[in-house]
C-alpha cells in the first residue's frame, strides 16, 4: 500500500494504546526532592546534550521560596516533560507526528511536524515549545520540540543527561514496570505525587516530598 | 496559599504560540461561513428578495476563507508539510477534521458560486444544502480546537464552539450589511438595493448579538464560580490585562452601542447607522477571538506571572509589529481580491459556460 509506504518513510505509526501493569516496558523517572539542592546542573546537561536553542528548555529546575525572614526555605521542582501515559499532545496532533512509544517515551518526529502548535497548546505543563533549529525542508523554520527522555542515549544503553548530571542522585530513571527496578521500588515505598493528577493524564515522572506550592501555579508575587 | 508568601525565584516563562496570526483564522473562518449562511437564504430556504446581496456574499465567503488559508500558512512553522495533513490524518485531532471540513468547503462553495452565477437555481439549492453543515462545522471545529485544551480554564468550557458558531454568524452577515452599503454608494440610482433588505438584516445581526451576549454571560458567570484557575483565568478579561479588549471593544464596543444602533428608531432606519453598527460588531468579533485566543495563553499552566504577546514564534516573527503587519497585508489581499472578484467572477463564468454549455447564463430568460 502507497499509505503505508507514506507512513513508514514519514515516521512511525499511531501506536496502539497501552495499559498500565503490562510486562511491556515503562519509562518512568522519579525525582527524590529531599536531595534537590537547585543547582541547575541538569537543565545545563539537558541544554549541552541536546542543544535547545535560547529562551526554550526541555529540562528546567522551578525554585521557590516560601515564608518570611526567619522561617524561610527555597523548595525546588525539577521539570521535564511527564511523558503522560494518556498524551494529551498526542491526540491532537493533526499529521500524528508526535506519538508515544512502545516504551512509553512521548516523541516528536520532526521530519512530519508541520508547526500548527496544537499540542504546545494542548500541554498542560508547558513542556513544549518551538524549536527553530529543527528543520528540514525549504520553507519552514521549526518544529514542535520537547524532552525525549534522552531516547537517543537511552536506547544505547545510557541514563539520561540530566540523570546523570544530577549531583545528588535526586533523579532516577527506568522501568517502572519491572518491579525489581529502582524506579518501581522508589515510587512504592514513598508517598510520591504527579503535577495535575486531576487532568488524567497519568504523568510518569514522579516527585518524593514534593511541596504543593511547586507543584501549582504560582499566585501571588512572581513577576 | 494563604497566610504565608511564596516568591519565585527562578522558573521557564513560555512564550505566546499562537499570537495575532492564528487571533485572525477564526477571525476569517467565522466572516465566511457567516456571509455564507445567509447566501444560502435565497438559494436553499426560498427567501428569493435576499438574491442581490447573496451573489456577492458567495464571493466574499470564497475571498475570506482563501484568507483564513493564508493566515494557516503564515502561522506555520513547516508551511510545506500542509499536505501531510490528507496522509496522515488523526481522527482525535480537531486540527485534523479541519483540514478535511476546510477543503470540502472550499470545493462546494466554489461549486455552489458557480451554480449561482449560471444561475442555475436548482443545483445551487442542491449545493447549498450539502453545504450549510460544512461551512457552520468548519467554524464550530476552531471552537473544538480551543474548547478540547483541559490544560487551559479558559477555553475547556463547553460554550465554546457555541460561542465561535454564533460569534461566527453575527461577524459574517453584519460584514454582509457593511459590504453592501458600500457597494451600494457607488451604483447608479434605479440598481440600488432596497434598504429594508439591509434592514432586515441587521435585525439577523440583532438576533445573533442578543444570542451571543447571552452565551458570554453564561460562560463568565460560571467561570466566576468555578476553581481557582477559571476565576483567574476569567479575572484577566474582567480586571486583567484583557479588560480593555473585552470589556471595552468585545463588550461595549462590540455588543452594546451596535445594539443600540440596531434598534434605535433613528440609526436603524438610516444606512449610515446601520454600516457603522455593523462594522463595530465585526471589530468586537475580532476582539472576542483575540481575548480567546490571547487570553488563554496568557496565564502559563504551570509557571508564575503572565505571558505577554509580542514573543510569538513562528514564521521568524518574534514581534508583534510584524504580526501585526502580516495580518494587515492579509486583509488588504482580501479587500482587493473581493473587488476583483466582484467584477471578474461573472466574466469568468460566462465565459466558461460558453465554452461548456454553449450558452451564456447573462443571456438566459427571466432574470
Amino acid at each position: 500500500m502507497a499509505l503505508d509506504r507514506i507512513n513508514e518513510q514519514w515516521g512511525p505509526k499511531f501506536p496502539r494504546p497501552e495499559f498500565r501493569h503490562s510486562t511491556k516496558k515503562r519509562l518512568a523517572m522519579v525525582i527524590d526532592l529531599r536531595k534537590c539542592i537547585g543547582c541547575h546542573a541538569c537543565s545545563i546537561a539537558c541544554k549541552q546534550e541536546n542543544e535547545t536553542p535560547l529562551k526554550v528548555f526541555r529540562s528546567w529546575v522551578k525554585q521557590l521560596e516560601k515564608g518570611r525572614y526567619p522561617n524561610v526555605r527555597t523548595y525546588n521542582l525539577p521539570r521535564l516533560c511527564n511523558h503522560c501515559d494518556k498524551p494529551p499532545c498526542v491526540i491532537v496532533c493533526p499529521v500524528r507526528a508526535t506519538f508515544k512509544r512502545e516504551d512509553g517515551a512521548v516523541l516528536v518526529d520532526s521530519n512530519v511536524c508541520i508547526g500548527c502548535k496544537a499540542c504546545i497548546g494542548a500541554c498542560p505543563y508547558d513542556a513544549r515549545f518551538i524549536n527553530l533549529k529543527r528543520t528540514k525542508p525549504i520553507i519552514g523554520n521549526g518544529t514542535a520540540d520537547k524532552c525525549t527522555f534522552c531516547a537517543h542515549r537511552v536506547d544505547n544503553g545510557a541514563l539520561p543527561a540530566c540523570v546523570l548530571a544530577c549531583m545528588t542522585k535526586a533523579r532516577t530513571f527506568g522501568d517502572l514496570n519491572d518491579p525489581e527496578s529502582e524506579v518501581s521500588k522508589l515510587v512504592s515505598l514513598n508517598s510520591v505525587q504527579t503535577l495535575k493528577p486531576e487532568l488524567g493524564t497519568d504523568p510518569m515522572v514522579f516527585y518524593i516530598g514534593a511541596d504543593m506550592t511547586t507543584l501549582e501555579r504560582v499566585r501571588s508575587g512572581g513577576h | 496559599m494563604i497566610d504565608t508568601t511564596v516568591q519565585e525565584i527562578y522558573d521557564i516563562h513560555p512564550l505566546m504560540n499562537w499570537g495575532l496570526i492564528i487571533v485572525s483564522f477564526p477571525f476569517f473562518t467565522g466572516l465566511s461561513a457567516g456571509s455564507f449562511t445567509l447566501s444560502t437564504l435565497a438559494y436553499v430556504f426560498g427567501r428569493k428578495e435576499y438574491k442581490v446581496v447573496s451573489r456577492h456574499a458567495v464571493l466574499m465567503a470564497l475571498v475570506l476563507l482563501f484568507l483564513a488559508l493564508l493566515t494557516l500558512m503564515a502561522d506555520m512553522t513547516q508551511p510545506t508539510r500542509l499536505l501531510l495533513g490528507y496522509i496522515r490524518p488523526n481522527m482525535t485531532s480537531m486540527f485534523s477534521w479541519a483540514t478535511f471540513l476546510v477543503t470540502g468547503y472550499a470545493i462546494l462553495s466554489l461549486i455552489y458560486a458557480w451554480f449561482i452565477f449560471r444561475k442555475d437555481d436548482k443545483r445551487a439549492k442542491l449545493l447549498g444544502m450539502m453545504c450549510i453543515p460544512v461551512a457552520l462545522g468548519v467554524h464550530a471545529d476552531t471552537g473544538f480546537v480551543f474548547g478540547l485544551n483541559k490544560g487551559t480554564p479558559l477555553w475547556h468550557t463547553a460554550l465554546m464552539p457555541m460561542l465561535f458558531l454564533v460569534s461566527a454568524l453575527t461577524s459574517g452577515i453584519a460584514l454582509l450589511v457593511f459590504v453592501t452599503v458600500i457597494m451600494d454608494k457607488f451604483k447608479p440610482k434605479e440598481k440600488k438595493i432596497d434598504p429594508t433588505l439591509i434592514f432586515s438584516m441587521g435585525n439577523m445581526v440583532v438576533f445573533f448579538l442578543v444570542t451571543e451576549a447571552f452565551l458570554l454571560i453564561s460562560d463568565v458567570t460560571t467561570m466566576l464560580y468555578s476553581g481557582t484557575d477559571e476565576r483567574d483565568a476569567v479575572m484577566l478579561w474582567l480586571t486583567g490585562p484583557l479588560m480593555v479588549t473585552f470589556l471595552g471593544i468585545e463588550v461595549i464596543a462590540g455588543i452594546v452601542i451596535p445594539l443600540l444602533l440596531y434598534t434605535h428608531p433613528k440609526t436603524g432606519k438610516s444606512l449610515l447607522g446601520q454600516a457603522v453598527a455593523s462594522a463595530l460588531v465585526v471589530i468586537g468579533t475580532y476582539a472576542m477571538r483575540y481575548n480567546v485566543i490571547v487570553g488563554g495563553q496568557t496565564i502559563p499552566k504551570t509557571g508564575s506571572g503572565l505571558v505577554e504577546l509580542g514573543e510569538t514564534v513562528g514564521f521568524r516573527v518574534y514581534s508583534e509589529t510584524a504580526d501585526i503587519m502580516i495580518v494587515l497585508g492579509i486583509m488588504i489581499t482580501g479587500a482587493i481580491m473581493f473587488a476583483l472578484a466582484v467584477k471578474l467572477f461573472p466574466i469568468i463564468v460566462d465565459f466558461l459556460s460558453e465554452k461548456i454549455y454553449g450558452t451564456k447564463p447573462s443571456e438566459q430568460e427571466g432574470h
